[in-house]
């Protein structure tokens, strides 16, 4: 099976061909030894080798990563635009075989390039200098090769899915450049192995929710999953495992068919499950110290699982178009209505699902959240177990009512405006957005910084938009359980039963005019 | 070979295809007519799969397109009417690329490329890289990339774009030949004398719909409803034109010299009864043949038809 994904892959030939060629391959060879035997040359006459170490390591960085990445975008890109891709697409060779061929054919120089500089990461290790908080170089490779993976994913599905993919590689090389630059955060350090490891060596493993191990002679950094102690590597490395997965699952279904939808139904549940328990596995960390209290840890989780839950939507909510390919589909079938899980069925069923899950999610995350505090590891380590009480919960759960509505309304909001508006319905549905979410926010502050408008008027805004109700209602202990509460729980569950009814009425008017 | 049921193809909301159905036996070059936008090409993308039907079945080789895709595209050889080539591989590269796709032996795979490039008579420029190919030999190559599998199914959409007189002679022998091989051949065009001379069976198409299909002579049969034979004699034509004119299932008979062209109503019996009655009467006949419509005349018929 494996053998059949490498051999007589046309795309990988086409790529070792093309790639390889050695009058372009030996000069850059050249010039990243040189570079590297630099960096390895500053290291060995400074006292403090990371500086040097660390641009060997950006550099390799760039070549695997930021390189690579824009490569295999590049490559999708191109072929997609050209024609290619549809010749490989009706050659019989599987999906799965095209997407390896890609993955490994696309970046095959870069992953030469980097190959050739790990000779010179040696000397750093050999005399272990910088201080590596734990990692050494095996660890380090171990990270850095499911971390290609996860982004060569990343690009290969944005390249077959953007609209234009014209200059979809720069799209890559900014998402790969601000995930390496802004998302070594702590909350999200499973996601992001290699910029957390960085930092982690220049900021110190404590600021990350890691311990040290015991043994100075142990190369793992202790992190926590659900407040398990697990090594940070192997939960890094699966992390970015399961994402590289999702990715390269929704990159086969596109390049096995174009106008197939990147995620099934079903596969959306998977992923917004496993998700919502990564993230609440992640949050729920008893090493943070005092760096998070529990209401951030809250905030974190309920707005995770909304993004989540609004991405996973626009990705399964299909157009007017596709759903009177559906309604006509049945009608030649001689059914009367659309299965309510089919790709092409309107998101009314899938709509609900999802937001019974997200409810799901963040009551149990809550719930756990909540009770942490009566664990011994965390109420000694985190200050705000002392403020958590029962009235902090209340405003926990409501805030998740808030989320719950939020999702809900997106969800049925989206699904109207493509059917009402055809191609236009995005940009009406930006629109709206704009208006109900980020509108507010403006108003807010300009009434803040403008006008120094009292607090209460300012609340009364901030509560009409779940971009900054949720954590309103968590962390503004101020605030009273009123008019803004039941602003910020109403608006989007009632704007969401209004969006619900006006998509039902405007499929069933579809339905009628198809038929 | 190809069976095509009650196929819709909709993009967005407009339809490009509606309700098609089509069989396309082994051994058949079938011709796709129709003007712009007919759907000719949207068919052809939806046979082989690139295209999701909104509905309709599609069975190539006894696979159906939608359920055993594989083993359908497995047969098929498709030429689209541009040339997406890789640009930065040579002739023989490409076609490698290709013969490794679709699992061609190594032990024949030099040899079986080096054949192809010989027959679309690229031979000089095997380690020329495609980006330096003129517009000819691009379509020439896709050729070659179209039959090196050894298809049972080839479809060509527009293929004698952009190809030179030379280039048109040799396409219509390779096709030709690939009939006599067995294979089934779809080929689709706006340009009617492109097809002419090789097409045995023809699809018209307008505005999604299929006007007509079948063989040419039955198309033609069927569009002229009647059927128009041509008689030419060495010598003695007033007693041929005598015994036409008494002949009560010959009309529009029209003579030039020695040579009778006329429409017959009667059945295959009547027309052999017909030539025995000359012969009989010891008119010296040459040639006994049934008329064929050109191509141009049934598009022009069913054209008229349509738009009236």
């Amino acid at each position: 099976m494996i053998t059949s994904l490498f051999s007589d892959n046309p795309i990988l030939i086409k790529h070792l061909r093309t790639r390889l060629r050695l009058q372009q391959l030996i000069p850059l060879i050249i010039v990243v030894v040189l570079v590297s035997a630099l960096f390895c040359w500053m290291g060995s006459n400074a006292e403090d080798k990371l500086p040097a170490f660390g641009f060997l390591f950006s550099l390799q960085c760039i070549l695997l990563f930021l390189s690579g990445s824009c490569q295999v975008a590049g490559a999708v890109a191109a072929a997609r635009e050209g024609g290619q891709l549809d010749f490989h697409r009706i050659s019989p060779q599987s999906p799965l075989a095209m997407a390896v061929g890609y993955l490994v054919g696309a970046p095959i120089r870069e992953l030469i390039l980097f190959a050739c500089t790990i000779p010179f990461m040696l000397p750093f290790f050999a005399i272990g200098n910088p201080s590596w908080m734990g990692f050494g170089l095996p660890v380090l490779l171990l990270a850095m090769l499911p971390a290609a993976f996860l982004w060569f994913s990343v690009a290969l599905l944005l390249a077959l899915i953007v609209p234009k993919p014209r200059n979809v590689a720069v799209l890559v090389a900014i998402i790969v450049a601000g995930a390496h630059l802004l998302f070594a955060i702590p909350m999200l350090q499973h996601f992001t192995v290699i910029p957390t490891m960085i930092s982690t060596m220049v900021q110190g493993a404590s600021t990350f929710g890691m311990n040290r191990a015991h043994s100075s002679e142990d190369q793992w950094i202790i992190s926590s999953f659900f407040a398990i102690h697990i090594p940070y590597v192997i939960l890094g490395v699966l992390h970015q495992l399961i994402i590289g997965i999702f990715c390269l699952y929704a990159a086969v279904r596109k390049l096995g068919n174009e106008q197939r939808y990147p995620i099934s139904r079903s596969i959306a549940l998977l992923i917004f499950g496993i998700f919502s328990c990564l993230l609440l596995g992640d949050i729920i960390n008893p090493i943070f110290n005092s760096f998070f209290n529990f209401t951030d840890m809250a905030n974190f989780c309920l707005y995770a699982i909304l993004v989540v839950a609004i991405v996973l939507l626009a990705i399964c909510t299909p157009g007017r178009s596709e759903i009177i390919k559906g309604i006509r589909h049945v009608k030649k079938l001689g059914y009367r209505a659309i299965p309510a899980w089919s790709d092409r069925a309107p998101n009314s069923l899938f709509q609900i699902v999802v937001t019974a899950l997200s409810a799901l999610f963040c009551f149990v995350g809550i719930t756990i959240i909540y009770y942490l505090r009566f664990t011994s590891g965390f109420n000694e380590s985190i200050d705000g177990a002392s403020m958590l009480n029962d009235a902090e919960f209340i405003k926990m759960m409501a805030a998740s009512l808030v989320t719950v509505g939020t999702t809900f309304f997106f969800g049925a909001s989206m699904q109207y405006f493509l059917l009402r508006f055809r191609k236009q319905g995005t940009s009406y549905l930006a629109l709206m957005l704009f208006f109900l979410w980020l509108l507010p926010l403006a108003i807010a502050l300009v009434l803040t910084t403008v006008f120094s408008h009292s607090s209460a008027d300012v609340k009364t805004f901030l509560s009409l938009t779940p971009l900054s109700s949720i954590a309103l209602i968590i962390t503004d202990y101020g605030i009273d359980i009123g008019i803004n509460l039941i602003i910020a729980v109403a608006v989007p569950w009632l704007l969401g039963i209004g969006f619900f009814i006006l998509s039902l009425h405007e499929t069933r008017k579809l339905t009628q005019q198809s038929m | 070979m190809i069976e095509v049921r009650d196929l819709r193809v909709d993009y967005d909301e407009v339809c490009a295809v509606q309700d098609l159905s089509f069989d396309v036996p082994q051994g058949e070059i079938y011709g796709l007519i129709g003007p712009n936008g007919a759907g000719k090409t949207t068919t052809l993308r939806a046979m082989v799969g690139l295209l999701e039907p909104t509905y309709g079945t599609i069975r190539l080789n006894g696979f159906d397109i939608a359920t055993h895709r594989e083993q359908a595209v497995a047969h098929i050889g498709f030429m689209p009417d541009f040339s997406p080539l890789y640009e930065d591989l040579t002739v023989y590269e490409f076609l490698d690329i290709f013969a490794s796709a679709y699992k061609l032996p190594l032990a024949t795979r030099a040899a079986e490329i080096q054949r192809y490039i010989d027959l679309v008579e690229l031979t000089e420029k095997r380690n020329t890289m495609t980006a330096g190919l003129s517009r000819g030999m691009k379509q020439r190559l896709m050729l070659a990339k179209t039959l090196l599998p050894s298809p049972a199914i080839i479809l060509l959409d527009e293929p004698a774009s952009g190809l030179d007189p030379h280039s048109r002679i040799l396409l219509k022998n390779i096709l030709k030949q690939q009939r006599a091989d067995g294979k089934t051949v779809i080929i689709s065009s706006h340009i009617l004398s492109e097809l002419a001379e090789f097409c045995t069976s023809i699809g018209i198409m307008e505005r999604g719909h299929m006007v007509t299909s079948g063989r040419v002579e039955d198309v033609g049969a069927r569009v002229f409803s009647e059927i128009r034979y041509s008689i030419e004699l060495l010598g003695d034509a007033e007693k041929c034109a005598e015994l036409l004119a008494a002949d009560t299932g010959v009309s529009k008979l029209e003579r030039q010299e020695n040579r009778f062209v006329f429409t017959f109503s009667g059945d295959d019996a009547a027309v052999a009864a017909l030539l025995k009655q000359l012969i009989t009467a010891d008119i010296p006949v040459i040639k006994f043949v049934r008329e064929v419509e050109t191509l141009e005349e049934i598009f022009l018929q069913i054209g008229a038809r349509e738009v009236a």
